[in-house]
């Protein structure tokens, strides 16, 4: 079954936008919607979703489905556009948690605007059997295809997700079920570093894949936060031109560890930026605590025995291994200090000055985000059971 | 706050059988994404076949500030004779001034008998550019 390269789904995730209550014609007449030759669409295939909250509420194209032609026959496109109008961004603020199309906690404001159009995904896939739906968007439209994603899987349909600069959909349980039914393999999610909107909303919601990064583009000119590098048609698609998932999955593996040590390098010169409850901050504690106990494991492990590990529960464990190979080289004896500092930011602790790089400091640190992390998943859970 | 170009000035030639075409009127219209707001103007060719309009301008604090997909549906319509010509349709996805055409002015030739056509770039109808 064909999957669409990088510059396809990115000409797509673009082009969905020059939907503009015109309906389709429009967009054909220009080739904006970049489906020439991939599939086809008709007047009827384009739906309308609402945005906003409360009073202050919209109804406007949002997105269509298509059924595949050539080499994607037997295939559906459901493509929904990101923000453009200042509506769509009363939808992005309204992060209370409710259960989405398969029945894990989401985003309420991406789910709300996602209900607003699932009655017309109901009505094509009862009249159109196919074998996978492409589920492509960019920005809000990249959440929306998270849950379109969601909702065919729930519906026993395959689905292939392509997202560029979206935010966070759902908690972990969302993005653990999603990814664990689509299968990483089949979730391109693509972002840029300095791209605001991936960045949000904070903790606890996640990223999908889950326990995988997703893929980011070149920084390029842009400092570490820039409203451009969120641009569909200027940064994402220029990036994707030419490209194929492969390539662009072994130039970030090559780059991870160069990235975590500029990060704790930057963050124990003061300008990590850390933010409590800030989910990209958890995920660079993440990346860096994997990057810190793989070197850690190296280095031989003083004044623990064979027999003493043993007793020990994982935390002892991990904090022994990051004291002992920080006792031993002056750089990791820094970095660890920073992880910890980065971990009791993220808590909201203030950070004290001059503290040793003990096994009981360490323990303490990593008891505390273990212990705040297991509550957040307990109020989860409590939401879905 | 920084002006965001909605529709970049533009200057253009109307021809017919490569004659120029005098008091034909071209119609501009647009479509602003971020505020769902249309606009149009209009003006008239002169006796060798010119037209120009200026840019179209806005300002928004809030869009200036949160980030969103820049997208401007423009378009332009001649008539002349009775009959409508659709003169170009694009979608501008940014603020630039001539961002239509990657900093270029904007300076069209519309030949009336030349069917309407997709021109590659996003550009659709009767007009080329210079």
């Amino acid at each position: 079954m064909s999957q669409l390269s990088p510059e396809q789904a990115a000409r797509i995730a673009s082009g969905v936008y020059t939907l503009f209550d015109f309906g389709v014609e429009d967009a054909l007449k220009t080739g904006g919607l970049g489906i020439d030759g991939l599939f086809a669409v008709d007047r009827h295939s384009v739906f309308k979703a609402r945005t906003g909250m409360f009073m202050i509420r919209k109804l406007t194209d949002f997105g269509y489905v298509a059924a595949g032609v050539e080499a994607f026959e037997g295939s559906a496109l459901v493509a929904t556009r990101g923000t453009r109008m200042a509506w769509d961004w009363v939808t992005d603020v309204n992060i209370a948690l409710q259960r989405g199309p398969g029945g894990w906690p989401v985003h309420a404001g991406f789910n709300e605007t996602w209900k607003s159009y699932a009655r017309s995904l109901s009505e094509f896939f009862d009249q159109h059997r196919v074998e996978r739906v492409h589920c492509v968007g960019h920005s809000l439209g990249g959440a929306l295809a998270a849950l379109n994603a969601d909702w065919c899987t729930s519906r026993g349909l395959a689905a292939e997700l392509y997202t560029f600069g979206a935010p966070r959909t759902g908690d972990a349980l969302f993005a653990r079920s999603l990814t664990r039914r689509l299968q990483p393999a089949h979730i391109h999610r693509v972002s840029h570093p300095a791209d605001p909107v991936p960045m949000i909303p904070l903790f606890p919601f996640w990223h999908l894949p889950h326990g995988e990064r997703g893929l980011t583009i070149p920084q390029g000119d842009f400092g570490l936060v820039h409203k451009g590098a969120h641009s569909m048609a200027e940064t994402y698609l220029p990036a994707m031109t030419g490209k194929d998932w492969g390539a662009l999955a072994v130039v970030q593996r090559a780059d991870e560890n160069a990235q975590v040590q500029s990060w704790l390098e930057r963050a124990a010169a003061g300008q990590g930026g850390f933010v409590q409850g800030s989910a990209r901050l958890l995920s660079m504690i993440g990346r860096a605590l994997a990057w810190l106990l793989k070197g850690a494991l190296k280095v031989p492990a003083h004044g623990v025995s064979a027999a003493a590990t043993a007793s020990l529960t994982a935390l002892d464990l991990v904090a022994c291994l990051l004291a002992n190979a920080a006792a031993l080289a002056k750089e990791v004896a820094a970095h660890v200090k920073t992880l910890a500092a980065a971990i009791l930011s993220f808590l909201g602790r203030k950070v004290g000055q001059g503290v040793d790089v003990t096994v009981a400091f360490l323990r303490w640190v990593l008891a505390l985000l273990g212990s705040t992390l297991a509550g957040v998943a307990r109020r989860a859970l409590d939401l879905v059971t | 706050m920084a002006k965001m170009v909605l529709f970049s000035a533009v200057q253009g030639r109307v021809l017919e059988e490569g004659r120029p075409v005098s008091g034909a009127t071209v119609e501009r219209e647009y479509k602003w994404g971020w505020k769902d707001e249309t606009g149009r103007d209009s003006t008239r060719t002169g006796p060798d076949g010119s037209f120009a309009m200026p840019a179209i301008e806005r300002s928004s604090l809030l869009g200036s500030l949160l980030p969103h997909e820049p997208v401007v549906r423009q378009s332009l319509t001649i008539q002349h004779a009775g009959r409508s010509y659709e003169g170009w349709l694009y979608f501008k996805r940014n603020y630039r001034a001539d961002g239509e055409l990657d900093g270029k002015p904007l300076k069209l030739v519309c030949r009336l008998e030349r069917p309407a056509q997709r021109h590659g770039n996003g550009v659709y109808g009767i007009c080329e550019f210079e």
